[in-house]
């Protein structure tokens, strides 16, 4: 079953699963209601950061992580 | 989870997806562009700009703008006159035959302070007209439109359907595990469109969700004038929208409806018989200073004949929903960066429709064997082949 090297044999709990996908849905939530309240500056700036941040996810665990150069991880 | 209950939103989920997709592909697609209209506006030079003045130079009276607006538009009658979100110096005018709605329509840009016609804005035709059409309503006016949302609603049966079977997909697997291995293309797809739907979740949701809602803009406004306006509307019954020749000067009645609803700035007048307002009605609708509070509307009626305040109905909840359903559905409630985010998302989604289609067609292959035991909780999709 794992492919991805001896230290990873333990299985996601069903809590765990949802980990990554609970902090996605609360900082992008953030993000959006964030740029309501504000007019450009700061609030704008941190609105834009959090939304952001599921971007910076899916791309690097959809692509960087095993770019050239790296070690292959799958 | 069960494998008969992960069968049945596997089910859900591919029927809702695959009706679906097509419509949303075109929608993520034209919605790109249309992201950045403005930006593309300035570049093709169709975007229209006032001269720089001192901040204080005095605006020429409201009828004087809408007679200029007239003059460069013979034979059709002023439906809303609004001012530039950007620029305060800019008069909109709508100018169509008739006060009904309708897409035969000119706009004349005003210069507020000097009266010049600044230009003559085509918003009807062009690339990004075409975008916009598309995104809108295909081309199909109202049920056009209403298709759409029901499009959307589909969207979101999707969305919801593929968050119950993210949990027995990744059972077994760590966060954005992405498989690949030679001839394993299908499951190197498959984690993708796991991992991106669920980064793309909360926005696709929102962005789904407002869409669907403006698509029911009309109505809601229409419901509302049934309902809250029926009886503001008692004593003016069976009369006819009132003649131009008959009305007050607008730039009185501006003054008097700016009054009511201090700390406001304009967003913009409807005029008598427009779905705006009502056919005995100026209708000026104000918006707050704040950044939110410049969301939300408030209409104030002034009675066209006599400039005299006739209500200043507070919006319902409907209507607030659907105000502030609008900037989060565009993307354009921040600045440059969101707008980049808001097409990376854009993007995002279009590969997570991509590949759910590609799975779809693909379903047919064999089975891969990176997963051997209890195939049904880590392969819905196979099981509901």
């Amino acid at each position: 079953m794992s492919r991805r090297g001896h230290h990873h044999h333990h299985r996601p709990r069903p809590v765990a699963i949802w980990t990554w996908p609970i902090w996605l849905a609360v900082i992008s939530a953030a993000g959006l209601v964030m740029g309501l309240f504000s007019d450009g500056g700061l609030g704008d700036a941190v609105g834009d950061l959090l939304l952001a941040v599921p971007v910076v996810i899916g791309l690097w665990f959809g692509w960087l992580r095993r770019a050239p150069g790296r070690q292959q991880r799958s | 989870m069960k494998s008969l209950t992960i069968k049945r939103w596997a089910w859900v989920h591919k029927w809702s997806s695959l009706v679906c997709t097509a419509f949303m592909l075109l929608l993520c697609l034209t919605g790109l562009p249309l992201i950045f209209h403005h930006e593309i506006g300035v570049l093709t030079g169709t975007d229209v700009a006032a001269p720089a003045m001192p901040a204080n130079t005095p605006r020429i009276s409201l009828d004087k703008v809408i007679e200029t607006a007239r003059a460069e538009q013979p034979g059709r009658v002023v439906q809303y006159l609004s001012q530039d979100a950007d620029d305060e110096n800019i008069w909109f005018a709508t100018m169509t035959p008739t006060p009904a709605p309708t897409d035969d329509y000119r706009s004349v840009a005003i210069d507020a302070r000097t009266g010049a016609v600044l230009a003559q804005p085509r918003f009807d035709e062009g690339f990004m007209w075409v975008m916009f059409k598309l995104h809108v309503d295909l081309f199909a006016g109202q049920p056009g439109m209403l298709f759409l949302g029901g499009m959307g609603l589909l969207l979101l049966v999707a969305i919801v359907s593929g968050v119950v079977l993210y949990a027995p997909f990744m059972r077994k697997l760590e966060f954005g595990t992405v498989r690949r291995a030679p001839q394993r293309n299908r499951i190197k797809w498959l984690d993708l469109h796991n991992l991106l739907g669920i980064v793309t979740l909360t926005w696709l949701f929102v962005v789904g969700a407002t869409g669907m809602i403006n698509t029911w803009a009309d109505l809601l406004i229409k419901y509302w004038q049934y309902d809250q306006l029926t009886a503001v509307l008692a004593p003016y019954q069976g009369k006819p929208v009132v003649p131009v020749a008959e009305r007050a000067s607008l730039q009185r009645s501006f003054e008097v409806a700016e009054a009511r609803v201090p700390d406001t700035r304009i967003s913009f007048i409807a005029f008598p018989g427009t779905a705006y307002s009502s056919p005995h009605h100026h209708t000026f609708f104000m918006r707050g200073k704040e950044p939110f509070t410049a969301r939300l509307l408030k209409p104030v009626m002034v009675d066209a004949k006599s400039a005299e305040i006739t209500a200043a109905p507070p919006l319902p909840w409907y209507v607030t929903a659907l105000l502030i359903s609008q900037p989060l559905h565009f993307g354009d409630y921040g600045g440059m960066g969101m707008k980049i985010v808001w097409a990376l998302l854009d993007i995002a989604s279009i590969l997570v429709l991509g590949s759910g289609l590609y799975l779809w067609l693909r379903k047919g292959q064999p089975a891969p064997s990176v997963v051997p035991e209890d195939r049904a909780a880590v392969m819905p999709a196979e099981v509901s082949a």
